[in-house]
């Protein structure tokens, strides 16, 4: 099933400890054995060598006299004591052909026999005045020098036996303690898991001590990370299931992989829009198109438009964010904002009336007067009838004046002449003209234009009504209009007093008056929508001689 | 204590005043040393001299310490005995007699018990110990032998080992550094009966015999008063029982005094002998 290298990498610690132990005891008295009994081999056999070579020394004028006397019975008898030498296997005397003159083996080998040397033997000359007479063989028992080794031997098996198994003992008792240590450590990481961090002491104060506090101090910041982690998880949670808009994040494919608590309050469930298409929820197609595009290129984008709950349709504003890996969607329910948009939008109107109606009023009262004093004729003629007619149709159009400007949709854009706006513009303020007996001019370069009337009307509207009421009775209101390159440019003029020196920087700061029926919105009006227009309002005065009042507007808003 | 040791031994110093140097060859076994002194001390104490050992390798040193008077008294060879009786003038003190109280002995053929020779003839071309050249028993007998059947021991067997000592040929054919050897019955026994150990492996093949005993002589020149008295002491042995003791220690049963021409036969094999080797010549 598995290769020896995988056996090997599979064994325990202790196991592999305790092999270690056996191989580096084994092969270093292995070696050392075979050192000790060679050297010692050597040694005895070197030893019994020189004994019986000390003794031929000793002997050598004996054994040569008997050679040359042909004693052959002294030499035996020498030759028969040597080979009882401890270690000695046996010993020859030959001659110098080689034949034996004894051997201690004198069954086996015959005097006068021709001597076939041996391997392992040494061999003496036997020297004489003219050289060599003879020659002493011999050879040292191997059988001897093994046995008398084998105290060492058995000494080295012995001593090989039990360190190894003192080796082996003691690489599982080791591996033992390594493992019990090891199981102590698991435990901890395993009671860490469960919520429980503590630390592991050891006796040894070893690696494994250190990993084990190494290990401890780990699962403690885990631990801490992980309550940091689940309390900002909470935090984030709450924060974000407590905000005012729902919040959708998109997969690269557009699909609902998060949603916060919000959307209960339209009447979806968290599991029915996980893995939605978030599209399916934006009515309006120019909206989902867009953000297609957005979400094709990768791109930022915010939108109003209508979302789609269970029960209708709401506006909402669409902030589309793309963050790397998936898409953030906020959407916010902006029904209420556009309602009170529209209030704002009426208050800022109604507040332009207000403050005309003191004229308005007078118009109406004028308007009325002949009818008041024929009141009083009991029976009405032709031309009192005609009078009575035309006060009637005078009031009717001071009202249809009135209607008409506060009924003005602003948001909307609409194709309209310059001259038309102006016309109707000079119709609203008729009444305050006369009555403050004001010589109005109107110099238009008529145009075509695209855009927020309502915007526009109520911006000239505010300029002509603060002109009005800064000039005296008798006094001269005016409008220009000129086309600049791609711009239109209003000019809206009086001969009053002009605008106090210090006064200059706070004229379109809201609330702000110098009138003591004014509300102080004019300006701050005039200038919002002219942003709103992308277009710039600036006004230039000189101190008695009037103040011009520049609005620039961009074609087709 | 060191006192009473020093006048003992100048006791015995002043009463074995004359010293009597007694010399021993093959004919006894040298090694039995113990024997050798108990048989010392005996007639010492019997003679009143101061008896000592001399030891010679050979008949030919023992003839010469003879000759010098180193020695005054040998146990020699019948064979050396009636060649050195006209040379150096050498005369019988006593003779011993066997165990079965003879004044003969034989020349034996041993070998390992093993081996299968039958007679001395078989050990043609097989080592052979004879013990000293001049030897009766160990050379003569079976030198006379062989040549009575044309054969010159040094080429019938290859090659013959002298030992000089009729117990080192019964060590060379134990140890079988020989195949066989010819040797003195008398020391065979006597070696025998001291090592039995060697009687296990040995065997005799052939005995030739009987011849004269190996005897006692004395030196040319030696004073008569002192032959007669260790001849006295010699014959008187067997008659008491200290002297029985060291008899029987020798292999011996007694001494006894026999004529001179108690030796033809060995006069006659050496003259045979000598006349071949002569002959040769």
């Amino acid at each position: 099933m598995y290769s020896l290298k995988d056996r090997i990498l599979r064994l325990s610690i202790g196991f592999k400890l305790a092999i270690t132990f056996l191989i580096v005891i084994i092969c270093v008295s292995a070696s050392l054995s075979y050192l000790i009994i060679n050297y010692s081999g050597n040694l005895l056999r070197k030893q019994v060598e020189e004994s019986i070579i000390k003794s031929f020394e000793a002997e050598e004028g004996n054994i040569r006299t008997a050679i040359i006397s042909g004693d052959y019975w002294q030499i035996f008898k020498r030759v028969d004591a040597w080979a009882r030498f401890k270690g000695i296997e046996y010993v020859a005397i030959l001659n110098t052909d080689g034949f034996i003159l004894a051997h201690s083996r004198p069954q086996q080998f015959p005097i006068y026999t021709f001597y076939l040397s041996n391997q392992e033997e040494r061999k003496i000359d036997i020297r004489s005045y003219n050289g060599t007479i003879g020659y002493a063989v011999f050879r040292v028992d191997n059988k001897y020098i093994e046995s008398s080794l084998m105290p060492v031997k058995m000494f080295a098996i012995g001593f090989t036996l039990i360190f190894s198994a003192l080796g082996l003992v003691l690489g599982l008792l080791i591996s033992l303690r390594i493992y019990g240590r090891l199981k102590k450590i698991i435990k901890m990481a395993e009671d860490a898991e469960k919520g429980s961090v503590y630390p592991v002491y050891f006796i040894e104060k070893d690696e494994l001590q250190e990993l084990a506090n190494y290990l401890y101090q780990s699962l403690k910041n885990i631990k801490r990370l992980l309550e940091n982690a689940r309390f900002e998880g909470e935090f984030f949670f709450n924060l974000v299931n407590s905000l005012g808009e729902m919040i959708f994040v998109l997969d690269v494919e557009g699909r609902i992989i998060f949603t916060n608590a919000m959307v209960e309050q339209f009447h979806y469930r968290y599991q029915d829009l996980i893995g939605r298409r978030f599209f399916i929820l934006i009515c309006d197609a120019r909206v989902r198109s867009r953000l297609r595009k957005a979400m094709s290129l990768k791109e930022d984008a915010i939108l109003e438009g209508q979302f789609r709950t269970r029960e209708m349709k709401i506006d909402v504003l669409i902030n589309f964010m793309f963050k790397e890996e998936f898409y953030l969607v906020t959407i916010r329910d902006i029904r209420e904002l556009k309602e009170m948009e529209k209030r704002i939008k009426l208050m800022e109107t109604l507040s332009l009336l207000g403050e005309m109606s003191v004229g308005l009023a007078h118009e109406l009262k004028n308007a009325l007067l002949p009818i008041r004093l024929l009141a009083d004729v009991e029976e009405w003629d032709r031309e009192d009838i005609k009078v009575v007619k035309q006060s009637l149709a005078r009031v009717d159009r001071v009202l249809i004046n009135m209607l008409n400007f506060a009924r003005q949709k602003k948001e909307v854009k609409s194709h309209f002449y310059v001259s038309d706006l102006i016309r109707g513009i000079q119709n609203l303020f008729e009444p305050l003209l006369k009555e403050k007996n004001i010589n109005f001019s109107a110099d238009i370069q008529d145009a075509n234009l695209f855009m927020e009337r309502g915007y526009l009307e109520l911006i000239l509207a505010n300029l002509i009504k603060n002109a009005i009421d800064a000039v005296e009775r008798g006094g001269t209101v005016g409008i220009e209009v000129k086309i600049k390159d791609d711009k239109l440019v209003f000019t809206v003029f009086d001969d009053g007093p002009g605008i106090e020196e210090d006064m200059k920087d706070r004229v379109f700061e809201p609330f702000f008056t110098t009138k003591r029926e004014g509300t102080g919105l004019g300006l701050s009006i005039a200038m919002k929508y002219t942003y709103l227009l992308g277009g710039h309002l600036t006004y230039e005065s000189q101190k008695g001689l009037g103040t011009k009042f520049y609005l620039e507007v961009p074609f087709n808003g | 204590m060191v006192l009473f040791l020093l006048i003992t031994l100048l006791t015995f110093t002043f009463a074995y005043s004359q010293e009597i140097k007694v010399g021993f060859t093959a004919v006894i076994t040298r090694e039995d040393a113990g024997s050798i002194h108990s048989f010392l001390d005996y007639l010492s104490k019997k003679t009143g001299f101061l008896l000592k050992p001399v030891f010679a390798k050979s008949y030919d040193e023992m003839d010469h310490f003879l000759a010098i008077g180193r020695v005054d008294i040998a146990y020699i060879c019948g064979a050396p005995y009636v060649e050195g009786k006209d040379r150096y003038g050498y005369k019988i003190v006593a003779v011993p007699l066997n165990s079965e109280g003879k004044p003969y002995y034989y020349s034996l053929v041993i070998t390992r018990k093993e081996k299968h020779y039958k007679s001395l003839l078989d050990f043609k071309g097989k080592t052979y110990a004879f013990s000293d050249p001049k030897s009766n028993s160990g050379s003569l007998v079976p030198t006379y032998n062989l040549l009575k059947r044309g054969l010159k021991p040094d080429e019938f067997f290859k090659p013959v080992i002298y030992t000089y000592s009729h117990y080192e040929s019964i060590l060379a054919v134990y140890k079988g550094f020989v195949e066989g050897a010819s040797v003195d019955s008398i020391v065979y026994e006597q070696v025998l009966k001291l090592d039995k150990s060697i009687g296990k492996e040995i065997k005799v093949v052939e005995k030739y015999g009987p011849f004269p005993i190996t005897p006692f002589v004395y030196r040319r020149g030696l004073d008569t008063t002192i032959v007669k008295k260790m001849r006295d002491a010699l014959l008187e042995m067997n008659k008491e029982k200290e002297g029985k003791k060291v008899l029987s220690l020798l292999g011996i049963s007694g001494f006894t005094v026999v004529e001179d021409n108690f030796y033809m036969p060995i006069k006659h094999m050496l003259k045979y002998v000598n006349k071949d080797v002569f002959s040769k010549r």
